[in-house]
């Protein structure tokens, strides 16, 4: 059933066995997975069903450190979340990720690659993906015209991108959710305040507020923050009356290690003969599945860098392209999608127009994805500035490390030296990569609106801010749902594995109650 | 020189050891100084801004008997002299540049990812066709 909060007097109180707090793939995706249930499952959304550039404004925040892009548009703030724009790249993560690994400071998750796989299955049901393969030579079957650019895979390996159609949450699954009895979504009710016990071990309440004045108190057995990377950490610090630095802070990592994927080109491949690499292209939204060049295992732990990968797209449309970071430059999430969009458009045109079909397939960019370490000094914090419902505003400081630059370069080397032993052709690195003493980052440094990492997972209390069953740390009905719990960001987009995740709490939690 | 028309020089030149370098027609130099794969890609600007950031990467190898004498180096037991055909010399190098790679061997020039081999091959070309 669907309630419209505005329109409820002022000061209800609604009550439920869990409060699932946000509509975006996590929170829709534990949502879905109670229906039917005997439950009561109270779902709080800030917005409407719709776009509203008065609720999108409660997102405004301010930047600091690294250039990112405006944190008005950098996700959306209705019903279905940020499904509501994106792509639907997805891919699972690597079972180094998870590990623990020397030259990564503060890596290391609780659980394991394996521990999500029954989960990744799960979702991808919900996102409407092909089936759960993510060998290569799976999909060359179903189109024996992939071939893969490099033979040996030991150094550089072909790691599978899924494509959602893509999924819009809010589009797909409003009926379903509308319809369920159990399931109670209430819209425009903006959680702005986390009300714990007298010694902050439990939630008692949260409490909803909209623009048009009313505010209502919502109660129940378990709670879940679902509302992206950094709401998740601004309403645990914002929420700091029983516990003064927050709810979960009691060891200052609330916020902290704020991680985003390094999205940009990085090199040019020439071929020494034309090959389209059919096995690498994406025609959106057509295309099903593709891969990207990703740095094997044993030559992260080799060479002491990051995981990362690289897609392949003809050099003269990817030349015309223009930053990301730049293009997503106004508060306005549907002008900058629309001016992205543009932008690709344009330099497909113009780039095959250009050349000849033969030169169009004979030099390619690659553009790296690459994880960025975590780091306690990339973090969200609260500005003493406050939105129209009265909660602090965000300033975002993105800081990158060294790690990140010289596994950048790294990445292109083996590539470049694997292109050359296989006689394939030869790689150039893009000027912001020659130089190996250079730590620095080029203006067209850009992230990929991925935010992870601010109430990361770990046993230990002092390190994290939930168990490895997404709890908060001290507190024995507040969970997390999301990216915000990831302890590494590794290479994938992260929609599928917090997608997974938030199943696994969903499971916890119907143990629990 | 456009790089179709320099791709099709240096394969000529490869095939029948036909002179385009503005050097002795018979000298080893000249038959050195052709990085096969590169001249498919590349050209003759690219080769020569190569051999240019070489030459300040290594400005000790930036002579003609240093440079002539690395890439006679292992030449799988043969002696490469100005009587060998370009076509030998050619498939000699590509295979040291292949083993290059397989070594590790290899170099960033001007952010080209090099074998060493070659590196040194476009360091010849620029040496011998510096104005």
């Amino acid at each position: 059933m669907h309630v419209n909060a505005a329109t409820l007097p002022d000061n209800s109180v609604i009550e439920g066995d869990i409060c699932i707090i946000g509509s975006g793939a996590a929170g829709l995706s534990m949502a879905l997975d109670w229906i039917g249930t005997p439950d009561k499952v109270i779902l709080l959304e800030g917005g409407g069903f719709e776009y509203e550039d008065k609720i999108q404004e409660l997102y405004a925040g301010k930047t600091t450190g690294q250039k990112y892009f405006p944190l008005k548009s950098a996700r959306l703030h209705f019903f279905g979340g940020t499904t509501g724009h994106w792509s639907g790249f997805c891919s699972t993560f690597d079972e180094i990720d998870f590990e623990k690994r020397d030259w990564v400071p503060h890596s290391g998750w609780p659980i394991t690659r394996a521990d999500l796989d029954p989960y990744y299955k799960r979702a991808h049901t919900i996102v409407e993906l092909g089936p759960y393969e993510y060998d290569w030579k799976y999909w060359q079957k179903k189109d024996p015209s992939w071939k893969p650019l490099l033979q040996n895979e030991s150094v550089i390996w072909n790691k599978i991108w899924q494509f959602s159609p893509p999924t819009q949450f809010g589009k797909k699954y409003k009926e379903a959710i509308v319809n369920a009895p159990n399931i109670h979504l209430f819209t425009y009710a903006n959680v702005v305040d986390i009300t714990a016990n007298e010694n902050a071990t439990a939630v008692s309440s949260v409490t909803v507020k909209n623009h048009a004045g009313r505010q209502h108190i919502v109660k129940a057995k378990h709670f879940v923050l679902a509302c992206c990377a950094i709401q998740n950490a601004r309403l645990l610090l914002a929420s700091n009356k029983q516990a003064t630095k927050g709810l979960g802070n009691d060891h200052d990592n609330v916020g902290r290690y704020f991680m985003e994927h390094l999205e940009m080109q990085s090199a040019e491949l020439s071929l020494l003969k034309s090959d389209p690499l059919k096995m690498y292209a994406l025609d959106f939204p057509r295309t099903k599945a593709r891969c990207e060049l990703a740095v094997s295992a044993d030559m992260q732990r080799k060479h002491r860098i990051l995981n990362g990968t690289s897609s392949l797209t003809p050099l003269a449309i990817a030349s015309r392209t223009k930053p990301m970071i730049d293009v997503w430059s106004t508060d306005d999430p549907e002008k900058n999608l629309k001016r992205l969009y543009d932008d690709f458009g344009e330099a497909d045109r113009k780039g095959k127009s250009a050349v000849s079909e033969e030169d169009l397939t004979k030099a390619y960019s690659l553009f790296t994805r690459i994880e960025q370490a975590p780091n306690p000094n990339s973090r969200v914090m609260l500005d003493t500035e406050k939105d129209a419902l009265g909660v602090p505003r965000v300033t975002l400081h993105w800081e990158l490390t060294a790690l990140e630059k010289t596994s950048m370069r790294k990445i292109y080397e083996l590539i470049g030296a694997e292109v050359g032993k296989e006689g394939i052709g030869r790689l150039r690195l893009m000027e912001y990569l020659r130089d190996a003493n250079d730590y620095s980052w080029p203006e067209i440094t850009g992230g990929g609106w991925h935010h992870m990492g601010t109430t990361r997972m770990s046993d230990d209390p002092k390190n994290g801010v939930v168990d490895k069953h997404c709890k908060v740390h001290g507190m024995t009905n507040l969970h997390v749902a999301g990216s915000s719990v990831y302890v590494t960001a590794a290479s994938p987009n992260p929609t599928l594995t917090l997608m997974a995740l938030s199943l696994r709490l969903s499971d916890r939690i119907k143990s629990l109650i | 020189m456009k790089r179709r028309n320099f791709v099709k020089y240096a394969l000529i030149a490869a095939a029948a050891g036909t002179p385009f370098l503005q050097c002795k027609e018979s000298s080893l130099e000249k038959k050195l100084s052709l990085p096969q794969a590169l001249t498919r890609i590349y050209d003759e600007k690219t080769i020569t801004e190569i051999g240019q950031a070489y030459r300040k990467m290594v400005p000790g190898e930036y002579n003609l008997q240093k440079l002539e004498t690395l890439l006679k180096e292992n030449a799988e037991g043969k002696k490469l002299t100005s009587n060998t055909s370009f076509a030998e010399v050619n498939e000699i190098l590509d295979k040291k540049v292949q083993t290059d790679f397989v070594r590790g061997e290899t170099v960033i020039v001007s952010g080209y990812v090099l074998s060493i081999t070659e590196a040194r091959q476009c360091a010849l070309f620029t040496l011998l066709n510096k104005q």
